[in-house]
């Protein structure tokens, strides 16, 4: 079960779940330090008896030495792929969880923010994301470690020098935030000129046809420029911006040190601390001043990087659809496959689509929607699905309001039929058996043989195998209505939503089709969008659609008899055939 | 075609901002290497009064070397503001002639290839690429540069003692540079692992509605966790193998310190270095080692992203879609089909080599004519509409529109003369006006908004693009998805009202249509093909009965 709303951040989830990688990177990391510094002061005081003049002692040098060179190889080796692989493990345990939650959203989310939007996050972000991971984190914990132990270390040597070393702190801080403000929203807006330019690119891929038919080169690359430099732009103001704090970074650093020494040094004439006091006194602070400045420029980077962090966590955090909890056994179902009660929706919430739909359709009934262009049919389906919510009224599935069900429950009971489903750039096998967990070969051949696609898939070069979708075999519209309904065999759900095809496809395709559709209709309550009126006929009921209203109902003779809009739509279509 | 040195390639494509960004590189690293002298010297006049308690001058000295630190910051920021601008530009063009390659691809590079695999090109590859210029170049001259500047005192110092030194560090860049393939072996894998991920996750956005309705869609979620497991495995691979190089730089670092001082003292004691020479390249090797150090590391971080950069290099070397065609095969060049529009003459077409869709097809088109092809589905009518606007060349055969041949004619010129109503309209996410607009014009700028109107009227749209809140101004959704598939069409077809060409040519839909919306679309059709020459691929009864000519493929 997803959660509805997920107030957690994700990246907390995931990085405190792999928190044992990050452990063993800061504990090799200190040994490393330790161990390191320690190499280095033995040969450096060897270097300096050495230099002073006296013998060095190559045999008492040696073990030390290896011993440490061996350590300090291993705990690097540890540290470089603990630090990695944390950093990796997170970013793939992230985009897992984000993806399967790409699934829950509601339809609305897409529409507002485009395929661009999604794929800049999964793919750029999450590389930003990858860096505080592995780069600034880490850092920024074994900066404040180092900071914490010298500065105790100094406060035991003279408690004034320490207040001289962060006197000026506080001002810095400042500095490195009212900076690191303005940076964020140089970086807001870089990354939504990213998201624009990717969305920009793929429309073009998508529309490429109409791109070369027309000429378009030049117009989508007009556009895509303007994106690309505003990127650029923002990139080169984002820069100035962060040199800045680096600049005074450095300045800042260099006071408190030249204060430092310069106060030292006055200790040190007034007799109050010795020579080697001061000499140890400027190795720590040589050690301590790089981290201090890292901290505090720490929140320029971590601010740039919240960016991404929040540009992912959003997706994270948006609200799932709707769901109920609740499934029914067979036994729980009502024979009134659906009902809607004045049922409202709107798009956008200024056009509405419904103004007001009420309907009832029994369990094994076959029944159409009928209506211009515009009016809402589609709409229906989208709302049956629960792609869409209703704005207003109530809608009942076998018995049950659909807000009862859980989803994907409530899905279970549909199969979609439709010239214009959308195809996996993938092999027909592939296509066909999304329709049911796990279906096996043998039922995904009996499930086309059904369809009457079986022999037309045979008949293809590589047969099964043959890719479809973006790239392959383009398919007409008759035969992807085939593939359609051999998934709807496949999952073999209670309800069929047939979205009808134009009548003439051509004559053979067509007989094959109506065969299809009979053979699937059979003990399935069926709901037909009709283009046609000559193929629902026979429904059991047609609802006829007009300004978001179901303005009649009855069989085809009753709506003829009154005389209605039916009728006007139907004597159109006769005269249409006549005309020809 | 022998493939150039990546590198040196890409930072080519930089053009005339080249001598200025590496200008501005150089310029940075002195002026951060300034500062760090001053702050060094700064320490040293410090600690020599704290030793001879001598504070006479000192102030000044002081004053003087924090002004010179200043100074230098700001030279340093100088050079870092103008490369980042230069590095930020440099790459906002490749990104540009990226996209205008994927714009001028032959048509059948789309139908191969996975959009997920240009997407992936130019978000993943290009900010991996893009980070050459903007910090791995520097980081690496940087380096460099510092690496020759600390080597030149200590060569002047004592030259004997300083070339065993450096060969001893020479030594362990060699040993990072064997790291260097594998780097960029595993940053190729990791980037076509990133394609993959790519790929799956464009098909999980544009397949959603599947996804949704079927349990079984869920496997799409599967395979993108599979791809992503697998991009992962690669990236802990990568991991490993930095891992064991900067292992093997910090244990160089050690020895080299032990090698200092064995080499020091062989040289003491054979007289071949004093004293006072030994302490001065002491002081200053410390700070080259760590240069060296950083040479090793930054090389092989270079070469992953040069991975990157040679997929950008392999893309951009893709042939384009030629100008336009030169046939070969027929010198007739008789160009007397003056009343005919377009005449097609014995064209032959397959997409492989085996099977020929079109086998000596020949089609005469009259001005002002209404000709229906029909014919199974499979049997090449889309292949004809396709070799008509010269998306393939034909494996033999002629065209001859407008008594000029497609051999004397750009497809620019080609595609000027014709206007194409897709099977599948397709809108793109701007307004409905610029969406019609772009039948003739490049943005809505240059159109006239009642030459627009015009065109939408002809093709029924005006009523209801009228009722939409935004009328003409609705900015189109991905794929045009708040309009019904009817809307959409009329769309399409006010858009080659628009562009105004005697040649139509019509891929008639397939797709749902209501009969109101048929008839308004047929309507706007019968309209369009008035005072027009029109082809038309039809799949309807009615479409067909209407025609003058009907021409049965297959």
């Amino acid at each position: 079960m997803v959660d509805k709303r997920n107030k957690k951040n994700i990246f907390w989830e995931t990085g405190v779940k792999h928190g044992g990688l990050l452990v063993v990177y800061i504990i090799s990391a200190i040994i490393i330090n330790v161990a390191v510094i320690a190499g280095n002061d033995y040969l450096a005081r060897a270097t300096d008896t050495f230099i002073a003049g006296e013998a060095v002692d190559f045999k008492s040098l040696f073990v030390p030495i290896t011993v440490l060179i061996v350590v300090g190889t291993i705990m690097t080796y540890i540290k470089s792929v603990s630090g990695n692989n944390y950093s990796a493990k997170v970013q793939r345990d992230v985009k897992g969880k984000i993806v399967s939650r790409l699934v829950h959203l509601p339809y609305k989310y897409y529409d507002e923010k485009g395929t661009g939007s999604i794929m800049t996050k999964l793919v750029s972000d999450i590389n930003e994301v990858g860096r505080f991971f592995s780069e600034v984190m880490p850092e920024l914990i074994i900066d404040l470690a180092i900071v914490v132990t010298v500065t105790v270390y100094l406060l035991n040597m003279d408690v004034w020098l320490v207040l001289v070393l962060y006197a000026t702190y506080p001002l810095l801080l400042y500095a490195a935030d009212v900076l690191s403000k303005r940076l964020t929203s140089v970086v807001k807006k870089r990354r939504n000129s990213i998201d624009m330019r990717t969305q920009v690119a793929f429309d073009a891929i998508q529309g490429i046809e109409v791109v070369r038919s027309y000429n378009l080169e030049n117009a989508m690359q007009k556009k895509i420029n303007y994106y690309i430099d505003d990127v650029a732009e923002q990139g080169c103001k984002s820069t100035k911006i962060t040199s800045m704090g680096y600049v005074l970074r450095h300045t800042m650093n260099t006071i408190p040190v030249v204060l430092c020494y310069m106060f030292a040094l006055y200790e040190t004439i007034q007799g109050r601390m010795t020579t080697g006091d001061m000499l140890a006194f400027s190795i720590l602070l040589k050690r301590i001043v790089w981290p201090l400045g890292n901290i505090v420029f720490c929140v320029n980077d971590i601010r740039e990087l919240n960016v991404a962090l929040n540009r992912v966590q959003e997706i994270y955090a948006q609200e799932i659809e709707e769901s109920g909890t609740h499934t029914y056994s067979k036994q729980e179902l009502s024979n009134i496959a659906v009902k809607w009660d004045n049922v409202t929706f709107s798009y956008d919430g200024e056009r509405d689509v419904l103004r007001g739909m009420s309907f009832e359709i029994k369990a094994g009934q076959t029944v159409a929607f009928a209506g211009g262009s515009g009016e809402g049919k589609s709409t229906v389906f989208k709302l049956l699905c629960g792609f869409y919510r209703k704005n207003g009224g109530d809608y009942s599935l076998f018995g049950h309001s659909f807000e009862d069900w859980e989803i994907g429950a409530a899905r279970e009971c549909f199969s979609y039929v439709s010239q214009n489903v959308f195809l996996f750039p993938q092999t027909i096998w592939e296509n066909v058996a999304f329709g049911k967990v796990e279906a096996s070969k043998e039922e995904v051949i009996e499930a086309c043989k059904g369809a009457n696609i079986h022999e037309f898939i045979m008949g293809l070069p590589n047969g099964y195998d043959t890719m479809v979708g973006e790239r392959g075999v383009r398919l007409s519209g008759g035969e992807r209505q085939r593939l359609s309904i051999a998934r709807a065999f496949l999952k073999d759900a209670p309800i069929l939503l047939l979205d009808e095809p134009t009548a003439a496809v051509d004559a053979g395709t067509e007989e094959l089709l109506q065969e299809a559709i009979e053979r699937i209709s059979v003990g399935k309550t069926v709901i037909i969008i009709a283009h046609r009126l000559s193929t629902i006929q026979n429904a059991d009921r047609i609802f006829v659609v007009d300004k978001g209203v179901v303005a009649e109902a009855g069989t085809h003779n009753e709506l003829l008899a009154s005389d209605g809009i039916y009728s006007v739509m139907h004597g159109e279509e006769v005269a249409g055939y006549e005309e020809t | 075609m022998k493939k150039p040195n990546i590198f040196v390639w890409f930072m080519g494509l930089m053009g005339k901002r080249l001598p200025v960004y590496l200008l501005a590189v150089f310029v940075s690293t002195v002026g951060f290497a300034g500062s760090m002298i001053a702050n060094a010297w700064l320490v040293k006049n410090v600690m020599t009064a704290a030793q001879t308690k001598e504070t006479e001058g000192l102030l000044l000295t002081v004053v003087i070397n924090f002004a010179v630190i200043v100074l230098s910051m700001f030279v340093w920021r100088f050079g870092i503001v103008r490369y980042n601008i230069e590095a930020k530009r440099g790459i906002a063009r490749v990104e540009k002639r990226v996209f205008e390659k994927v714009l001028r691809l032959p048509v059948s590079y789309y139908e191969n290839k996975h959009s997920g695999d240009f997407m992936s090109k130019l978000v993943y590859d290009m900010e991996k690429a893009g980070d050459i210029y903007g910090s791995r170049f520097r980081r690496l001259a940087d380096a460099v540069l510092s690496t020759i500047i600390y080597a030149i005192p200590m060569f002047v110092l004592n030259w004997q003692l300083t070339l065993c030194l450096v060969s001893l560090s020479a030594f362990s860049l060699v040993v990072n540079g064997l790291f260097m393939k594998p780097m960029k072996t595993y940053g190729g894998k990791l980037s076509s692992k990133n394609t993959g991920l790519t790929q799956k996750l464009t098909n999980i956005l544009s397949g959603m509605e599947t996804i949704k309705i079927f349990p079984a869609g869920h496997k799409a979620l599967e395979e993108y966790d599979i791809a992503n497991e697998e991009c992962y495995k690669v990236q802990k691979k990568t991991n490993y193998i930095s891992a064991g190089l900067e292992s093997i730089n910090s244990m160089c670092d050690l020895l080299s310190s032990l090698a200092f001082l064995a080499v020091g003292v062989l040289f003491v004691s054979n007289n071949l270095a004093n004293m006072g020479e030994l302490t001065a390249i002491y002081t200053i090797y410390g700070s080259f080692r760590r240069v060296v150090l950083e040479v090793g590391k930054y090389i092989p971080q270079m070469m992953s992203c040069v991975a990157n950069a040679e997929r950008i290099y392999d893309f951009l070397a893709l042939e384009e879609e030629s100008k336009g065609y030169v046939e070969e095969t027929t010198t007739d060049n008789r160009l007397a089909f003056s009343d005919n529009i377009l005449s097609v003459k014995d064209v032959s077409y397959g997409y492989t080599e085996e099977r020929e869709v079109l086998k000596d097809f020949s089609l005469e088109v009259k001005k002002g004519e209404f000709v229906a092809v029909t014919g199974q589905s499979g049997c090449g009518k889309s292949t004809l509409v396709k070799l008509i606007l010269g998306f393939y060349p034909p494996k033999k055969g002629t065209f001859v529109l407008e008594g000029r041949s497609y051999r004397n004619m750009s497809y620019k010129e080609v595609r000027e003369r014709i206007a194409y109503v897709p099977q599948e309209p397709y809108l793109f996410e701007t307004t409905i006006a610029e969406n019609i607009a772009f039948g003739k014009h490049d943005s809505i700028r240059e159109a006239s908004m009642d030459k627009i109107i015009e065109a939408a009227k002809a093709a029924n749209a005006h009523e209801f693009i009228m009722k939409l809140p935004e009328g003409y101004n609705t900015v189109l959704g991905e794929r045009g998805n708040t309009l019904s598939g009817g809307e959409k069409q009329r769309i399409a077809i006010a858009r080659a009202v628009y562009k105004n060409v005697p040649l139509l040519l019509l891929d008639e839909a397939t797709s749902a249509l209501d009969n109101e919306s048929e008839r308004l679309v047929n309507e706007a059709i019968e309209r369009l093909c008035e005072d027009r020459t029109t082809i038309m691929i039809a799949h309807r009864t009615s479409t067909i009965e209407r025609a003058d000519r009907v021409v049965a493929m297959g």
